[in-house]
């Protein structure tokens, strides 16, 4: 047998031990080739068009090598860790240093060859519906033709035998220094009852409720908070898996009535030496999914509470304002009815709004609020209007007063409402009002003609009216089509009849909605990958970690089902154990989550819990079908 | 006496479904041990011992024969409730004790109890009692590791015995041991065996662990090769015992001289 053939079959027999750990790196391998190659598309690389995306991409790769970086050196020191023994074994039959150096460097290289091979073949196969899946989320590019640029090949190759070649000297540094009788007696080292230190206990409880006390209060503050509640939560983590579970579970060992109770007490007592011997995988698992979870709740419901916003503040499909009260400048309505007729479009409602058009000024209310164009209108107008629409409150407005219509007055205005003076210009007139009330709620598309709306008691406007003639009136016409989201061809005929010089009184949600829409789908479907990666090597790092001392927890089976432990029980037993390791991290993932989408929520003003736990759902899901995986590979292996 | 375990005529043959050599481990032998009795195995290396001390403890089956423990027939039984009747009516003890250790001494030996639902305060009553029986009450919240392999293998026979099963099972018990563990652990075998009228079957090597049962049968190539009783002291038993081995045909090489 020669040394290759030897590695070759350490990596058959063990197979089991590195399922995992290939498919994941095959994985990391395929999802970096399949952005490669994307960025270098010759298409992409010479076009214009996909520059945001391939931007975004070549981030991804980057977040893609580090990730990959630390996985497989956890990846790699568990494996040779858990191979202590054999390395003494060879040592001890003669094998020197550097043979079992060659030994490690064959294994490394045979295995980092096949999952670079089969990372870049399946990615290959996966490019073209790669492509396809980013040309169906573009609405302006023609799909992609599949070519794979030879540069994408040869980069991922290169980058992963590197990295491969990095970790396989890292590993050499390990085994160097250790006598045989060490590593022969590593598998026989009695393991000491874990102990959890009361005080770090503390720090670990008031670190986490700091974290979450101030995610909970900051609000818009964020920018100064974000950091102190990472750390404090990262580091509550921390302690929480070294030293809560261990604090717990010693609680549990103690009351005795649960404790002698069939199975509790091996369950429990296990799980205390599980519990820190994994200690630190399950924080990074937490954190990881923590991470993936939050990222992945926050674009979701930053992308539906844009997508709400957007038919909020543009209430209109389409809309455009004329100046003259039967003025036809920038559209004609028959012309508009006509091209609505011809492809078949339902009208919900079409409206119409007359004004005055002013300058309106507010003093020390910013830049936004100084020369703002916008329309005058009368009380009874805006009641008729709101009438239409859904959720808008009934207003009064007395003589003398003035109600301001404007979306942007509570995010942008420098002062208060009560400070506000507004001041108007009517062609050459000035007028000064008293705003008593803001609405943030627009009853019309805003164009250039008309930022805000401005509404005043029927009397008043007919007094300002009186000198004003109707061709110097504005008139706003807006339509809402049903099914607007599909009106993207049908907007685009009608703006194409709007002069050039008049397109900026012209406005519509479609091309909008269907802008943020691409924008998101295309972050979603990127980020998808990327956080399919971070889940799965969560996932097969538990799996490894499971299979560390598959030898150890076999014989305890056996020793158990002689004792008289049936099958169903013992099975029990790995199944609450295995279960804790996938869960435990998942749910405290969850809290993170929850709390960090607090925090999106206050900054988006939105309820952001139903996508959360949509997301949490899936993830749910996703992670319950690798601890039912892992669970029947263990137990195939352990109770055999 | 009422017959703990009957045994006819167990045959088990090895490789018969796997195309291989059959090998015929047990040869259609037959035992029998009442309640309250001390019996040893003794047989030189692949005579058989393992074989029928596996089928004995329901962890294999013969390939034909009858076995009956307390009156029942475990073949009839059903792998959950197979585990069940183990844990219910046998004890164990094993040459490498096969202690757990994550669980402290104590936790070792009350493992049947907890399994079987007793309470807390009967199970705190029955531990104390073993331990002193065992002399290891001392000892009982320590880690396995903490304490030394006689100590190991008397906290393994309290384990074996605290749910008073119908047989206990020895495999070995002093293989492992030195000398003077293998002493201590044998008188406390006797006791319980006297004082407790605990029912034990014990497979060994060792003529010196072998003088304190009351009765020893001898195996060979799978078949029963005859029977010796003890009727004086142990040191005479002893001599007995080293004398009918070296009647087995030069087999005595085989035979361990542990603790002479």
């Amino acid at each position: 047998m020669t040394f290759p053939q030897l590695a070759f079959r350490n990596i058959r027999g063990h197979w089991h031990r590195y399922t995992a750990y290939y498919f994941s790196t095959a994985l990391t391998v395929l999802i970096f080739f399949v952005y490669a190659a994307f960025i270098f598309h010759p298409d992409v690389v010479q076009g214009t068009m996909h520059e945001g995306v391939r931007r975004g991409l070549i981030l991804c790769e980057v977040i893609i090598i580090i990730f990959a970086f630390f996985f497989m050196l956890y990846a790699v020191s568990a494996f040779l860790k858990s191979r202590q023994k054999e390395f003494g074994l060879l040592t001890l039959m003669g094998l020197t240093k550097g043979q079992v150096r060659h030994l490690i460097v064959y294994e490394n290289l045979l295995i980092s060859l096949l999952s670079i091979g089969t990372g870049i073949g399946g990615g290959v196969l996966s490019a073209k519906l790669f492509f396809e899946g980013i040309g169906s989320l573009m609405t302006i590019a023609d799909p992609l033709p599949f070519v794979i640029a030879p540069k994408a090949v040869w980069l991922t190759f290169i980058v992963f035998l590197v990295l491969f070649a990095l970790l396989t000297l890292l590993s050499l540094v390990r085994i160097n220094s250790q006598e045989i009788i060490h590593l022969l007696k590593e598998d026989k080292k009695p393991k000491k009852p874990p102990v959890f230190s009361k005080w770090l206990v503390g720090v670990c409880i008031v670190c986490l409720g700091l974290g979450y006390g101030i995610a909970w209060f900051s609000g818009m503050k964020i920018v100064l908070t974000m950091f102190p509640i990472l750390f404090f939560t990262v580091l509550g983590t921390y302690f929480l898996f070294t030293q809560g579970s261990v604090a717990i579970l010693r609680g549990m060992q103690n009351r005795r009535a649960f404790l002698y109770r069939q199975t509790h007490l091996l369950t429990i007592s296990q799980l205390v030496f599980k519990m820190k011997d994994n200690a630190r995988v399950l924080f990074m698992v937490a954190v990881l999914s923590a991470v993936v979870l939050t990222a992945s709740g926050a674009m979701y419901s930053l992308y539906k509470g844009l997508m709400n916003d957007i038919t909020r503040f543009t209430p209109h499909t389409f809309g455009y304002s004329e100046l003259g009260v039967s003025a036809h400048q920038v559209l004609d309505p028959d012309k508009v009815q006509t091209i609505l007729d011809e492809h078949d479009v339902e009208v919900i409602r079409h409206d119409r709004l007359v004004g005055i058009p002013v300058q309106m000024d507010v003093n020390g209310a910013g830049e936004m609020f100084t020369d703002r164009p916008a329309l005058l209108i009368s009380a009874e107008m805006y009641r008729q209007q709101t009438a239409k629409m859904d959720g808008i409150e009934p207003l009064e407005v007395q003589h003398g007063q003035t109600v301001l219509i404007d979306s942007m007055w509570e995010r942008m205005a420098e002062i208060g409402l009560d400070e506000a003076d507004l001041q108007l210009g009517i062609g050459d007139k000035a007028v000064s009002l008293p705003i008593v009330q803001v609405r943030d709620r627009p009853i019309m598309n805003t164009d250039s003609r008309a930022m805000s709306v401005i509404v005043v008691h029927e009397q008043e406007y007919e007094q300002l009216a009186a000198s004003v003639s109707d061709e110097e009136k504005v008139v706003y016409y807006g339509y809402e089509l049903a099914d607007w989201e599909q009106t993207s061809a049908v907007v685009q005929d009608i703006e194409s009849n709007v002069p050039e010089n008049e397109r900026m009184f012209f406005s519509s949600r479609v091309e909008p909605y269907l802008r943020i829409k691409e924008m998101f789908s295309l972050t979603l479907f990127v980020g998808m990958f990327v956080s399919i990666l971070f889940f799965i090597s969560a996932g097969s790092m538990l799996y490894f970690k499971l299979f560390t001392e598959w030898q150890d927890d076999r014989a305890q089976y056996r020793a158990l089902s002689k004792l008289g432990l049936t099958v169903k029980e013992l099975k029990k037993i790995s199944t609450v154990q295995i279960g804790m390791l996938f869960f435990l991290p998942f749910l405290v993932a969850v809290v993170h989550a929850g709390f960090a989408l607090k925090i999106v929520q206050d900054l988006l003003g939105s309820s952001v819990w139903q996508y959360g736990l949509t997301v949490a759902g899936i993830f749910f899901l996703l992670q319950s079908l690798f601890f039912l995986l892992s669970r029947r590979a263990y137990l195939r292996l352990v109770a055999k | 006496m009422k017959p703990v375990l009957q045994a006819r005529n167990l045959t088990k043959i090895y490789g018969l479904n796997k195309g291989g050599v059959p090998t015929k481990a047990l040869d259609h032998f037959s035992i029998q041990i009442a309640e309250g009795e001390f019996v040893g195995v003794m047989g030189p290396s692949g005579s058989g011992k393992t074989t029928l001390l596996n089928i004995l403890a329901t962890i294999d089956r013969p390939t034909s024969g009858e076995l009956k423990l307390n009156g029942q027939n475990p073949e009839h039984l059903k792998n959950r409730d197979l585990a069940l009747f183990r844990r219910r009516q046998l004890g164990f003890i094993f040459q490498d004790f096969n202690l757990l250790d994550t669980l402290s001494i104590k936790e070792n030996i009350i493992l049947p109890l907890v399994l079987e639902k007793v309470k807390v305060k009967e199970i705190e009553k029955r531990v104390l009692d073993m331990a002193r029986m065992l002399k290891i009450e001392h000892i009982l919240h320590k880690r396995t590791y903490e304490v030394s392999g006689g100590q190991q293998q008397r906290a393994a026979a309290a384990r074996a015995l605290i749910h008073e099963p119908t047989l206990l099972l020895a495999d070995e018990p002093t293989g492992n041991l030195d000398s003077k563990a293998a002493q201590d652990l044998m008188h406390s075998l006797r006791r319980l065996n006297e004082n407790r009228g605990a029912t034990i079957m014990m497979v060994t090597h060792d003529p010196f662990a072998a003088s304190f049962c009351r009765r020893i049968v001898f195996i060979q190539d799978g078949q029963l090769f005859g029977e010796l009783k003890r009727y004086a002291d142990r040191e005479t038993f002893l001599e007995d015992i080293l004398a009918y081995l070296s009647k087995l045909g030069g087999k005595r090489d085989d035979i361990s001289a542990t603790g002479v």
